[in-house]
């Protein structure tokens, strides 16, 4: 194979089709984020590496795209959007902000199935914290899948501080969370009986419940006979709450929990979210509270969002036979210099009359005729000297 | 209508283990193990479906949620590295990943570089990786255990059930880095969207292998 006709690994084309869906989600999306006052904010691809190189918003240094700059400086292609508007943010606006981002974000890892470079649609709530503004930011991502066509999906919430209010409660040492982490996040039981030697049992018996305590309204109590400390009891309320708050806007059928969620247990500082749906082996939706974000700025800015991983809503729309596919071209209208004014009026007519018309120079019939077999149009509208059926 | 919940299996005896298990939670399955050359077969109710693929496979069609459920040895499992939820140790197809190669090799001497034959390269990278050793990995798909003895290689990485394999060849176990079993993986969206079926039938597994090993 010739070199210059592959793609690099991970990327994607999307021809016309493909690429019409796309945009009729990414555009509906956006409709929603700015309908409920959230405004539209634009970064660079290009960052610097030190953005990404301390605090909680640390990324490892093999996960990121690098580039290096003429100068020799690390340059990253962003692995996220969030930290960039975080950065905006610290940077050049007022400390409350409602924002929301469509844009590539890129990842070095290699792994087959899984995209390097990926469009997002997301969110974030900059400078407001509380249930309230949880309930809003939850309640904004069931909307905008519900814009989108979709139904039948959960989002799973959790708060990571249910997890870290355990490992406190029992003062598990620094270097042995991650072991933990890792055991929770696969739902890997089996690793903790091993473990057993070297931690507290009791503790060990209650982590090895976390996997299993997923579900709906019902975990919460669960939940609750387990805190140990004020930690594990306050991200179980500001769950009830977030919940109480979805029920009296009537959309709690949406809505599931699940205590184990741990992932980036350092970049999230209480409440998490997941959008998952059936048939469809990933996260549609990922986000939640990151209040220690800003930090790295020397700033003190709460904050709470998610991000929508394009390619795999689209990819559960297809599924559910429910992508808005790009419409057959009906009517293609040709016009010699002469009439071109004549001949857009024509298709602006058509157009209002729901009829998929487009427009095109030509100079003669022939030349008309290419254009519709080009387009694959139905009908063909000469404007010449008359106006003539091809 | 359930939904439909797909098993990924690797023929063999782990299918045979793991068809034993699901017919004590009441699925009726025997049939699925009868020669066939079909890659997808269901259960006597049509709400269980079982593909058929390749051990090293099973992984990556639970990640991507092709299939819901898996069964898959815990050094598959490693090698893969998938995103998947490890649930149950299923307690059969017990091995050790090792280390082995002739008697006389000594690990723990600082070498240049270390010459592995194995099926297994990331985490034979990962181990050595962690020690500080240079290493030379060559990946192998069969008969390992030839590393050493053409020369190939110093050592080989590889499981060892009854070390029968290596004793006809002269060669033992070096350094034992962990036990292996088959384990229940599921999708990490699966346990969740079609919970009401995968939920129970976790909780029987679960206890089906609590009462044997008891």
């Amino acid at each position: 194979m010739i070199k210059k006709f592959k793609l690099p690994k991970g990327t994607q084309d999307h021809l016309p089709d493909d690429c019409f869906s796309k945009r009729v989600v990414e555009s509906k999306l956006m409709d929603c984020f700015k309908f409920y006052g959230y405004s539209e904010i634009e970064s660079p691809i290009l960052e610097r590496y030190e953005l990404f190189d301390s605090g909680v918003g640390k990324v490892e240094l093999n996960k990121l795209f690098k580039v290096t700059d003429v100068d020799g400086d690390l340059l990253i292609l962003r692995p996220d959007i969030t930290m960039p508007i975080s950065r905006i943010v610290c940077t050049k606006l007022q400390d409350s902000q409602r924002l929301c981002y469509l844009g590539k974000s890129f990842s070095a890892i290699e792994n087959e199935g899984k995209l390097r470079e990926f469009t997002q649609a997301g969110v974030e709530i900059m400078g407001e914290q509380g249930d309230n503004i949880d309930v809003e930011v939850v309640m904004l991502a069931i909307k905008s899948l519900l814009a989108v066509g979709l139904d039948d999906f959960q989002i799973e919430l959790g708060n990571v501080g249910f997890f870290k209010g355990l490992l406190d409660a029992y003062d598990v040492a620094e270097e042995d969370r991650d072991v933990l982490v890792n055991c929770i996040e696969s739902k890997n039981g089996i690793k903790l009986f091993t473990l057993s030697d070297e931690m507290d049992k009791h503790m060990l018996d209650t982590l090895a419940r976390l996997p299993m305590l997923f579900g709906g309204e019902e975990i919460l109590q669960e939940a609750q006979a387990m805190c140990l400390n004020a930690q594990m009891r306050s991200a179980v309320d500001n769950l009830k709450a977030v919940y109480a708050g979805i029920k009296s806007l009537g959309y709690e059928k949406y809505v599931t929990f699940d205590m184990s969620s741990v992932g980036k247990m350092k970049y999230y500082s209480g409440m998490v979210m997941r959008g998952i749906i059936k048939n469809l082996g990933r996260a549609i939706l990922a986000g939640g509270r990151y209040d220690r974000l800003c930090d790295a700025f020397g700033k003190n800015i709460p904050a709470v969002g998610f991000a929508i991983g394009i390619g795999y809503l689209t990819r559960a729309l297809d599924n559910q036979q429910k992508l808005i596919k790009s419409p057959k071209v009906q009517v293609v209208v040709g016009y010699t210099p002469a009439n071109m004014s004549l001949a857009e009026k024509k298709v602006q007519q058509l157009l209002i009359q729901g009829v998929n018309a487009k427009c095109t120079f030509a100079t003669s019939k022939q030349d008309l005729v290419k254009v519709k077999d080009t387009l694959k149009a139905q009908r063909g509208i000469f404007f010449g000297a008359k106006e003539e059926e091809v | 209508m359930q939904d439909v919940i797909t098993f990924a299996l690797a023929k063999g005896r782990l299918a045979e283990k793991s068809v034993d298990i699901l017919e004590q939670c009441g699925i009726d399955c025997r049939r699925i193990l009868e020669p066939s050359r079909k890659l997808v077969m269901s259960d006597v109710s049509g709400k269980f479906q079982f593909i058929f693929v390749k051990p090293s496979d099973v992984p990556i069609y639970v990640e991507h949620g092709v299939a819901d459920v898996g069964v898959v040895g815990k050094d598959t499992l490693m090698e893969e590295d998938r995103d998947v939820y490890e649930l149950i140790d299923l307690g059969f197809a017990k091995c050790r990943l090792c280390l082995a190669g002739y008697k006389d090799f000594d690990l723990s001497k600082p070498r240049n570089i270390i010459k592995v034959a194995t099926k297994y390269v990331s985490i034979a990278k990962d181990y050595f990786d962690g020690k500080g050793q240079n290493a030379e990995i060559i990946p192998l798909h069969g008969s390992i255990e030839l590393g050493p003895i053409v020369g190939l290689s110093d050592i080989i990485l590889d499981i060892v059930e009854s070390g029968k394999t290596l004793q006809e060849n002269d060669l033992c176990v070096l350094e034992e880095i962990v036990n292996c079993s088959a384990r229940l993986i599921i999708n990490k969206v699966s346990l969740k969207t079609k919970a009401d079926v995968i939920k129970p039938l976790v909780k029987s597994i679960d206890e089906i292998i609590k009462n044997k090993e008891n």
